[in-house]
């Protein structure tokens, strides 16, 4: 009984698969989801295959973190320690020619 | 290019620098403060669009000066970090327009290698294989509370190669429509949503390397 149900489940495994693009169509079409609202059609497809695929499930929700972690860096950069830095000869540098433009 | 008012010039009196307001005046036009203030925003927001240290100097330098000769525009309705890097992402748009016509692919190609070595299954073609397969990441949300991550994420952005990384950061930092960014960059829609889903395969796969599996097990300890 036991390994019937098993069987079953991988039979539908299978079918889904065969109805559902292939995981990379799918990464693709998320991707294109933050683009442009995808038709009902895709949506179904998209939701059938992420029944049957934990890596597609992962990989959509991470999309969805990345997406956050983008707008956030942009909106407080510098409240973390930035990678990039002006020098302070840098900083001196820029004055300097800012000052020479200053109309006197 | 917006030539100097004649109220612009009588905003900046000289020897009022640098704290010096100069009396009557609304405000106060101070582009020494604003290299002290917004000098490193700038610059990482160029640096991380052009990539070399000298050029991304120059950007913000023609930012500053842009600022200066449209002070008498500036309304003091967004913060002054907001309206110079508005005007930096200006100039930096021209640049990339002028550009535009020597784009080549490569950038492209080598990232398509990519995406075929994630999803080269013998059994499943074109599904993720064993070593691609995303895993699970822990307490994501938190991740962007962290100092470290954030770290993690613009060495991230920074291995993109430059003309990806640009298109992302357009799209997803600054919130430029995929119209604006086309039109702007010369590229057609089709080109931009391969670049754009690049960007995300390659930076997803960066930080589950460098952040997620790396700080698994330190959980605890964190």
């Amino acid at each position: 009984m036991k390994t019937l149900w098993k069987w079953l489940r991988w039979r539908f495994v299978l079918l889904l698969a065969a109805l559902t693009p292939p995981c990379r169509q799918i990464t693709r079409i998320a991707s294109h989801g933050y683009e442009q609202p995808l038709g009902w059609a895709m949506r179904v497809r998209l939701r059938l295959h992420l029944m049957i695929c934990t890596a597609c499930d992962r990989y959509l929700r991470q999309l969805e973190v990345l997406h956050r972690a983008a707008r956030l860096s942009g909106e407080k950069p510098l409240d973390h320690p930035s990678p990039a830095r002006l020098s302070t000869e840098a900083k001196n540098r820029l004055k300097a020619r800012l000052k020479r433009i200053e109309p006197s | 290019m917006i030539p100097p008012t004649d109220k612009t010039r009588s905003a900046i009196e000289p020897g009022t620098h640098p704290a010096g307001s100069p009396a009557g005046e609304a405000r106060n036009l101070d582009p020494e403060r604003w290299v002290d203030e917004h000098g490193d925003y700038l610059f990482h927001y160029a640096l991380s669009r052009v990539r070399e240290p000298a050029r991304a100097e120059d950007f913000v330098q023609e930012a500053l000066l842009g600022g200066l000769r449209s002070a008498d525009r500036y309304q003091g309705r967004s913060s002054e970090r907001t309206w110079l890097t508005g005007i930096l992402k200006n100039k930096l748009l021209d640049h990339f327009r002028k550009a535009g016509r020597e784009t080549n692919f490569t950038d492209l190609e080598f990232f398509a290698e990519e995406e075929d070595r994630a999803f080269e299954n013998q059994e499943f073609p074109d599904h993720w294989n064993s070593a691609s397969a995303p895993s699970e990441w822990n307490q994501a949300g938190e991740a962007l509370d962290r100092e470290q991550f954030w770290r993690v994420f613009h060495e991230c952005s920074g291995k993109l190669p430059e003309r990806i990384a640009r298109v992302f950061l357009l799209r997803e930092v600054d919130g430029m429509t995929g119209e604006e960014i086309c039109s702007s960059l010369n590229i057609t829609p089709n080109n931009l949503w391969v670049m754009l889903h690049r960007a995300r395969l390659a930076l997803r796969g960066c930080l589950q390397l460098n952040w997620f599996d790396a700080n698994r097990g330190q959980k605890d300890t964190a």
